[in-house]
């Protein structure tokens, strides 16, 4: 990644910290998740579930960043 | 394999009710989420037309980057409005009352009241959607330290008032019967 360039420094400095914000709630939402409800394996099903799409998106948008400042 | 509904519940306590809200509630946050996710379809569809250069070159990819973080926003949201949802219960069992509050995902609260401390219990049904697919509010009158204690938008608020009613009737008999005995 070529950080020369502000504007790209400023774009990935977003992205990190946006992806890092829903990082941080997705891994406490599938914790409290786990912690609280009612059923384990109901738990666990949504929570794999949920990480599936979360990170086939994460992996495109970073796939997508590094292409946009190579 | 199933958690403890709440910290203090005994291995032999009766579980009569478990309530969340009523899914007309659910429905109404998820129709939200779904004006934002249409706003990206809508996006998607129409915008390569009439503002084709936003996805050709450098922009195209900033626009794809855009795409994705907002598509990774609206999957955290429905998570978020899921668990919110799922982990918001009450609990009636022979003798206790349970609400357990998750206010967003760093707040979880659990106020529980024994039966015997029922004074009086309320039923409420507001408004157009509540009358019309029975939902609405119970509040209970306590005798301890917390003055109300309150069920928001569940299902069926007259059932779970009679239901705790009942058990109130129930659990002072038992005690009158007990108090009869020893005499």
């Amino acid at each position: 990644m070529d950080f020369s360039n502000p504007a790209n420094l400023l774009i990935v400095g977003i992205y990190f910290l946006l992806i890092g914000v829903f990082t941080l709630f997705s891994i406490f939402g599938v914790y409290i998740l786990v912690r609280y409800g009612q059923s384990i394996p109901f738990s666990i099903t949504v929570a794999i579930i949920y990480a599936i799409f979360f990170l086939k998106i994460l992996y495109d948008s970073y796939s997508t960043i590094r292409t946009l400042l190579i | 394999m199933t958690h403890r509904l709440f910290p203090s519940q005994m291995d032999n306590e009766e579980i009569y009710l478990v309530v969340h809200e009523h899914w007309f509630h659910l429905f109404l946050k998820i129709l939200v989420w779904v004006f934002f996710a249409v706003a990206l379809v809508l996006f998607n569809r129409f915008a390569h037309a009439s503002l084709p250069a936003l996805f050709l070159g450098t922009w195209g990819q900033i626009t794809l980057l855009f795409t994705q973080i907002y598509t990774l926003f609206l999957v955290l949201a429905l998570f978020i409005i899921f668990v919110i949802y799922y982990l918001n219960i009450g609990v009636i069992t022979g003798i206790r009352v349970v609400d357990v509050v998750q206010e967003g995902l760093f707040s979880h609260n659990i106020s529980e009241l024994h039966i015997d401390k029922i004074e009086d219990v309320t039923s409420k049904t507001d408004g157009l959607f509540g009358t019309i697919f029975n939902y609405g509010d119970v509040i209970i009158q306590t005798a301890g330290a917390v003055e109300h204690f309150v069920f928001d938008n569940v299902p069926n608020p007259a059932g779970i008032e009679k239901l705790l009613l009942d058990l109130y009737e129930k659990k002072s008999n038992f005690a009158k019967e007990g108090n009869e005995n020893k005499v």
